[in-house]
């Protein structure tokens, strides 16, 4: 029976017509044959006249082909005709046309491999979920505009000494500042101690006592935000002047603990004990600092806020329209400069810097956020290189295809756009399914996200983070759609094509093959060292030497309020019946109480003079360190060891000599090659309080990250505190903090202990960013590995597939199945070779940028380096030996006879 | 006798026709046309195919694969809004020329 397909094929001249409307008129065409053919045999002919009957039909194919293609104005001419005419819509037309049909062409090729699609779709997604998921969390953290009004106008006011650390304004100064400056709509501030960390207070309600956080601010606060009060007024000046009582409530808070009262304002509600009025309720959703459940004004009347050496005031501000901040920042320096010559004692050096609120917020987890979001972009492009080469592999089983569209005068355009067509195909329900995936986890992370992630809640997939899926699906599928392109190039025009003998093996196809194999390795191998230097930093940053034993330790925290504890007397009886009530707990080892313990940022540091040295005259001049004030059982508590000297003692109490504990950082700076035990040190707390050194001990850390700074510790009895925090050490940590809770209660219900956290805990929360980093690069390695895995293993399979008449001829001819397991993994250990030298050129370049984000590791590790390369080239011979131990199993005499 | 040129005039005609009641394949309307005339109208591939494609590129026809069991899929032709209207207007205009035809003719036997 005659072939009818071939026979029109090879008759027929359409190359002026588009690729798949020529397959559509051959197959047509010998369809129609076909069936006069057929009639002919039912009537009797033979199949020979059957033949030449069916044939007659189109008796000149020169003039059949001219007729057919005139009747087409898509063709090849035509189509430039269209896209010169001046008519877009036909062109436009014409083109959706064509993509249309090469959409349907796609779908249907990828239907038919069912098996290959959904493993490409998964790789994809896979890829894009994760790069959506970080692209949403960096672009709710640092892209996105803060939810304020013109949230670039809002600025942050730092003070420095210049010699010092970035530090809080003082009262006087602030009103000064404010009272000059005219670069600012709005000058504000708010207290230091709560910028990060909200004020706890009872709150009496009918449901009874709720512990609420507070904030105390200033003034023109809210309106610096341009926040509006959803009922009653914000604070004034008059506010400012005396204690007026007055608080703001949150929308929240409003309708949590007064069911949205609406005759709220000017009610007097109880906190503490104490009565306060209600003048304002704020607009919903508005929340700084965090989410505060009430704020209060900052009363400037105390004697505290007269202090201009005392640096608590954290000033946040609104620049005025059109007002750039260099302008603004330029009139503070003006003003500081003033203040210097006016207050010199006070203000000598003091220089301030404005900072935006977004930057203050954000600007260091940026480093952090765009190495993870580079991370899960690498990953993306590991998975589009996989795809590309699997796209590859079937580009070539497909050339038959391919040539068959040659050969009908498709040309390169043509093929190019149908193999794009198809990588569009892949890519975008790639995308859909990420953009899904991305969803799901962004949720998740939302409820068990990091409390250290300012505008967590923002985290969610909105419209900028759908246009980017939706761009990222379409490189996605134009990058791994280039590689079968760039490989069929070459071939379009070429005989051998046409003649079917294009294999993609031992031409451009194998070698860009190999290439994205290498790519591959080398990218997983930048991604590996990326996380190993993050997993060293983390397993550095959790054995760093504390200088005390976290281990069995409660930790709490709670500030007295000034109306119950007015006077240093009543604070330290509540402190000591503190300690003794915890102390006598069972099961509690020892208790203790300071304004400040390790790695719980608090308190502040004071200026000292040290007797018998010259005492410079201004407060910038002099030596400064952090000062603690503990409770006698502090180092025993949190197992600080007594390097020399001695700890407090009952010697110690609030008529006794006063004496200070320094640590040996302190010692180191301030006692270079001198005994600091016996010498004294006038300490700065607004009254004079000159102190013997009587022990030195071991530095503790504030902060994982930082050596121990210099410390000096008095006892609370001689300079009480009323903000402090609790530690208990308990065997096994067995005291829970609802009994430790309970006991405190019977002291005075009024007095709000919160964060009730372990030192464990505290310490897990203090790395837990780099916890973070580490596990999503890791996550983002591990798949990179697999992918890098699954890469090479394809290559290899491909390749022993091709060269399968090779190996049998070369058993044939005598060589031992040993020699072609050593000829298939020479093979893939020198690709996974050039892909590690590769990898590791890249990540001695890449690992510098992350330099910020280590510690107590150089980017270029020599041991991560070598590891991560051990690590990958292990993999890659074992992603190797699957296809060459195959290789060793081709039967030669079936490949010769097959030949 | 029936000539080339009068078959060429009346081709569309005929195709449209045919596919007005349904879906049609090409080899199938050539069939049909030849039984219908008797023999008398008879349209090879060569000429019969070119005007299908004419025809399904000014958008009075659409061709559509068509996979029935047990068969080859076929190419299937059907009629488009546009070549119903086509079909409507032609059929007039063919009615007006047959019937002056036939007066003329009439006419002159007479």
């Amino acid at each position: 029976m005659p072939d009818w397909k071939s026979f029109v094929r090879d008759h027929i001249q359409l190359n002026e017509l588009l690729p798949a409307r020529q397959l559509e008129i051959i197959e047509d065409v010998a369809q129609q044959l076909e069936d006069v053919y057929q009639e002919a045999l039912r009537n009797g002919l033979t199949e020979s006249q059957a033949e030449a009957t069916a044939e007659q039909h189109i008796p000149d194919w020169q003039w059949f082909s001219n007729e057919v293609s005139r009747s087409q104005p898509r063709s090849r001419a035509s189509q430039n005709l269209i896209e010169h005419s001046h008519s877009e819509k036909a062109g436009l037309r014409a083109m959706l046309y064509e993509l249309m049909r090469d959409l349907i062409y796609g779908a249907r090729m990828l239907r038919k491999n069912p098996r290959f699609t959904i493993i490409v779709v998964l790789t994809i997604a896979l890829g894009i979920s994760a790069t959506t998921a970080i692209f949403s969390v960096v672009n709710a953290v640092i892209l996105k505009p803060l939810p304020y009004d013109h949230p670039e106008q809002i600025l942050w006011v730092w003070g420095k000494f210049s010699q010092g650390d970035r530090a809080a304004i003082s009262p006087p100064d602030f009103l000064d500042y404010r009272a000059r400056a005219k670069s600012f709509e709005k000058f504000a501030a708010m207290h230091v101690m709560h910028q990060f960390v909200p004020a706890p207070m009872t709150l009496n309600t009918s449901a009874g006592p709720v512990k609420i956080d507070s904030a105390l601010v200033t003034a023109g606060f809210f309106e610096v935000f341009g926040a509006r009060p959803h009922a009653g007024r914000t604070f004034v000046a008059a506010d400012e002047q005396q204690d007026t009582s007055a608080v703001i409530l949150s929308y929240s808070a409003w309708q949590e603990h007064f069911v949205g009262d609406p005759q709220i304002i000017g009610k007097s509600i109880v906190i503490n004990q104490s009565g306060y009025t209600v003048v304002g309720v704020m607009q919903k959703g508005f929340g700084y600092p965090l989410d505060v459940d009430l704020w209060s004004p900052l009363v400037f009347a105390s004697p505290d806020m007269q202090q201009r050496k005392f640096h608590f005031l954290r000033p946040i501000v609104r620049v005025r329209e059109g007002m750039s901040i260099e302008t603004a920042q330029a009139e503070l320096q003006t003003i500081a400069s003033q203040l210097e010559k006016q207050y010199p004692e006070s203000n000598r050096t003091w220089r301030t810097r404005l900072e935006t609120l977004q930057e203050q917020m954000v600007g260091n987890l940026r480093r952090p956020l765009f190495v993870i979001f580079a991370a899960v972009s690498f990953l993306l492009l590991i998975a589009c290189v996989n795809v590309a080469n699997l796209l590859l592999a079937r580009a070539a089983s497909r050339q038959k295809e391919i040539a068959i569209r040659v050969a009908l005068g498709a040309g390169r355009f043509r093929v190019m756009m149908q193999l794009l067509a198809e990588g569009l195909l892949i890519s975008i329900p790639s995308g859909l399914l990420g953009l899904l995936l991305a969803h799901w986890s962004l949720e998740a992370f939302r409820t068990a996200g990091p409390d250290f992630l300012p505008r967590l809640q923002e985290v969610s997939v909105d419209r900028t983070t759908l246009l980017f899926t939706l761009l990222s699906s379409v490189v996605t599928g134009i990058l791994f759609s280039i590689a079968p392109a760039i490989d069929i190039m070459p071939h379009l025009t070429s005989e051998r094509l046409k003649e079917g003998k294009y294999s993609g093996t031992r031409t451009a196809g194998g070698r860009l093959r190999q290439m994205l194999a290498v790519c591959e390795i080398a990218l997983s191998l930048i991604l590996l060292a990326g996380a190993g230097l993050l997993l060293k930093s983390f397993w550095n940053l959790t054995h760093v030497d504390l200088g005390f034993q976290p281990e069995n330790l409660l930790t709490m925290r709670t500030s007295l309020d000034e109306k119950r504890y007015p006077t240093p007397e009543s604070v330290v009886r509540f402190v000591e019946a503190a300690m003794q009530k915890l102390g006598s707990l069972p099961g509690v080892d020892s208790v203790a109480a300071g304004s400040g313990i390790p790695l719980i940022p608090a308190g502040g540091d004071r200026f000292f003079t040290i007797e018998g040295r010259p005492a410079p005259a201004q407060d910038a001049d002099k030596p400064n360190a952090q000062f603690r004030a503990v409770t006698k059982d502090y180092f025993k508590t949190l197992s600080v060891p007594v390097m020399r000297g001695r700890s407090f003692g009952d010697q110690d109490h609030e008529t006794s000599a006063k004496v200070v504990i320094v640590n040996e950082p302190f010692v180191k700076k301030f006692f270079t090659g001198g005994d600091a035990i016996g010498k004294r040190i006038d300490i700065d707390v607004g009254t004079p309080f000159l102190a013997e050194i009587v022990g030195i001990v071991k530095g503790t850390r504030q902060n994982l990250v930082n050596p121990p700074d210099p410390e000096m510790y008095v006892l609370h009895k001689q300079a009480p505190m009323g903000y402090f925090l609790v530690a208990v050490r308990s065997p096994g940590a067995s005291v829970s903090a609802q009994t430790v809770r309970s006991a405190l209660q019977e002291l005075d219900k009024e007095v709000a202990f919160q964060r009730f956290r372990t030192m464990n805990e505290v310490k897990a929360q203090a790395a837990i960013r780099n916890r973070l980093n580490a596990t999503l690069l890791a996550g983002a390695a591990a798949i990179a590995l697999l992918l890098a895995a699954v890469g090479i293993y394809g290559v290899l399979s491909f390749s022993v597939e091709q060269r399968h008449q090779e190996i049998g001829v070369r058993l044939a001819l005598g060589a031992q199945r040993l020699d072609i397991l050593a000829l298939i993994l020479r093979y893939g250990i020198r690709l996974a070779a050039i892909g590690l030298v590769m990898g590791i050129t890249g990540a001695l370049l890449l690992t510098r940028l992350m330099q910020t984000l280590l510690f107590e590791v150089s980017p270029n590790d020599p041991l991560i380096l070598a590891a991560v390369s051990f690590l990958l080239a292990l993999v890659a011979i074992v992603a190797c030996l699957v296809p060459a131990l195959r290789a060793t199993r081709i039967d030669p005499l079936l490949t010769l006879r097959y030949e | 006798m029936i000539t080339k040129e009068m078959k060429k005039g009346s081709a569309e005609l005929l195709i449209l026709s045919l596919l007005s009641a349904r879906p049609r394949h090409g080899y199938e309307i050539g069939k049909l046309i030849e039984l219908r005339s008797k023999g008398k109208l008879q349209f090879r591939i060569a000429s019969l195919y070119p005007m299908l494609c004419r025809l399904e590129d000014r958008g009075m026809i659409a061709g559509r694969w068509v996979e029935k069991p047990g068969e080859r899929r076929r190419r299937y032709y059907r009629l488009t809004g546009k070549g119903r209207r086509l079909l409507q207007e032609q059929r007039a205009t063919w009615k007006e020329f047959i019937a002056a035809l036939t007066q003329i003719v009439g006419m002159e036997n007479a």
